[in-house]
């Protein structure tokens, strides 16, 4: 091969590479998954054992009303940011006992090669991965708590389904505009923080696990304690179907708002991906 | 193959010069040792000619190639045994089908037969494996790769003395008409046999760069009588052993533990019968 060739990016090269990375974490991607998945899950299974084993049992996790649900997601994403920090960070710190960076700069690929696979792997793959997780867990968890609405199933899936739908639906939206706006800027809202740490961990690289995990740990606990903050007290921000102010709203929030917000976490995500990329040309 | 033209790097801004106007230049076919005191720059001297520093100011050019740019055409030619080995939870045989694929003159049968030579059990995962072992398995690897720039930073530390017996065999039977390799090492009596050019890294500058033959038409290793004006000489139990400088072209062993400690000791008088003609 010409030495030209050999130095223009390849996408064989980054494909290789990134299925190379996917097969070295492995196991920290199933395992912790898997604990999350617990983390999400076991409180509602035990729930339903006790109901099972004491009749008399009343517990309830979720309230069935709007407001609950909502400090409930603020929870939720509490939950998500810690766990995810959790992973990054024992992702982070095991790569660097092991060499990472020295074996992998290394490695005869171009150095946009080798982000790209990082950034596929850490910043794509393994959030999704854990989002996904997450959307099961809730999928579990609704099931448990509304087991009467069983027979829903196939609503529940693919028609009128919202995350905490409890029969006093937030806002009624097709599956379409959830498919292709709102889980896209979920997502892209997922990223913000792991393109934030990734940006830590390239700038700091030496310290880059404790200190982007505390910077991370505060930005939740303003963002899940704030929210909930906001819920508690400030309960005409409970949303109903009925809420005529707000459906009057729900066109420039559906048109307006949410394509700005899509825009801005793009470009968020993108600036952060190129900072990133900056230091990691430069890395040494 | 490997020229480094004034040469600058400091660890930060306001560190101290590791490397300090440093020129060099490498040629194929020879063993390069890389000799040095402790914290001298030896392994900075290594990172940088792989890339994985960047010098403060001049240029590293290794087969062409500017070593900052780590270009996939320089990396796929080298391959660094740093001596902190840290390798991933993978076996010896996983580890080849991860990396060897890289490398475009990795050939499988020569790192089984490496791993047999250093007896290295290759289902055996390497976290699990002892310092030494996964030393082992990462030297056959880069036996493996036949890349035309070898470089390992102290490869015989950790070795049992078979393994070191192993390592020196190995590298004996390397063809080096297209090769360069760069050891280095404080364990002189491991790789005496093997090295036929020696670099001596002094703080931040290079004290000398020359092949073992050139080392033998200048200085004389041998037993001081009186009458003889040893550069540096030793009290041994078989008398006093030292270096003198060669005006018979008489030829002698190079040691090298000695010719450290002469070039240390006698810098300026060193370097001036080198740079005489």
């Amino acid at each position: 091969m010409e030495i030209n060739s050999i130095n223009q990016f390849s996408f064989k090269r980054l494909y290789t590479f990134t299925k190379d990375l996917l097969f070295i974490n492995r196991r920290f991607f199933l395992l912790s998954s898997l604990i999350y998945f617990g983390i999400l899950v076991i409180p509602y299974i035990l729930r339903i054992l006790a109901q099972l084993a004491f009749s008399s049992f009343s517990f309830s996790l979720t309230s069935p009303s709007g407001y609950s649900a909502l400090s409930n997601a603020a929870i939720q994403w509490f939950y998500i940011f810690l766990i995810t920090i959790f992973v990054m960070g024992s992702h982070f710190s095991h790569y660097k006992r092991e060499g990472f960076f020295q074996s992998t700069f290394l490695l005869p690929l171009k150095m946009s090669e080798k982000f790209f696979a990082l950034v596929i792997v850490y910043t794509l793959i393994i959030p999704l991965f854990l989002f996904c997780t997450n959307l099961l867990a809730i999928f579990v968890q609704y099931l448990t708590t509304y087991p009467q609405n069983i027979h829903l199933l196939r609503d529940v899936l693919f028609s009128n389904w919202d995350l905490y739908n409890d029969g006093d639906v937030l806002v009624e939206v097709s599956s379409m505009y959830k498919v292709f706006v709102l889980f896209p800027i979920m997502l892209l809202g997922f990223y913000l923080p792991y393109n934030i740490y990734m940006c830590g961990a390239m700038y700091f690289k030496r310290n880059s696990v404790i200190m982007t995990t505390l910077v991370m740990f505060f930005l939740s606990l303003l963002g899940g304690g704030t929210t909930t903050y906001a819920v508690i007290h400030f309960p005409k921000m409970q949303i109903s179907i009925n809420d005529s102010n707000f459906l009057e709203y729900l066109p420039y929030l559906q048109n307006v708002f949410v394509p700005m917000l899509e825009v801005f976490l793009i470009l968020a995500n993108a600036f952060l991906i190129w900072l990133s990329w900056y230091k990691f040309k430069k890395i040494r | 193959m490997i020229e480094l033209k004034d040469v600058d790097f400091a660890y930060s801004k306001n560190a101290y010069r590791v490397i300090s106007n440093m020129n060099l230049s490498m040629q194929k076919g020879h063993i390069y040792g890389l000799l040095g005191k402790n914290g001298v720059g030896k392994t900075t001297l290594l990172k940088l000619l792989s890339g994985l520093l960047y010098a403060d100011r001049g240029t590293i050019h290794v087969m062409k190639d500017d070593a900052s740019k780590r270009n996939p055409s320089m990396l796929q030619k080298l391959f660094l045994v740093p001596d902190d080995i840290k390798l991933l939870r993978v076996t010896p045989y996983q580890y080849v089908k991860l990396y060897g694929k890289y490398y475009p003159n990795f050939k499988d049968e020569d790192f089984i037969s490496y791993l047999r030579d250093f007896e290295v059990n290759p289902t055996m995962k390497l976290n699990t494996m002892s310092f030494g072992q996964r030393k082992k398995m990462y030297l056959a690897f880069a036996f493996a790769c036949n890349t035309d720039i070898l470089m390992m930073d102290e490869p015989t530390n950790g070795l049992d003395i078979p393994s070191k017996h192993t390592f020196r065999k190995i590298l004996s039977a390397f063809d080096l008409t297209d090769k360069l390799v760069i050891i280095s090492t404080h364990m002189v009596k491991d790789i005496s046999q093997l090295i036929d050019a020696i670099l001596i890294l002094d703080n931040d500058s290079m004290l000398m760069n020359a092949t073992a033959n050139e080392i033998s038409k200048k200085l004389l290793f041998k037993e001081i009588i009186p009458g003889d004006r040893p550069i540096y000489s030793e009290r041994t139990i078989h008398g006093e052993w030292g270096i003198v400088q060669n005006y018979t072209n008489e030829e002698s062993a190079i040691d090298i533990e000695m010719l450290f400690n002469a070039v240390l000791l006698n810098k300026e008088l060193i370097t001036n019968i080198f740079n005489s003609k």
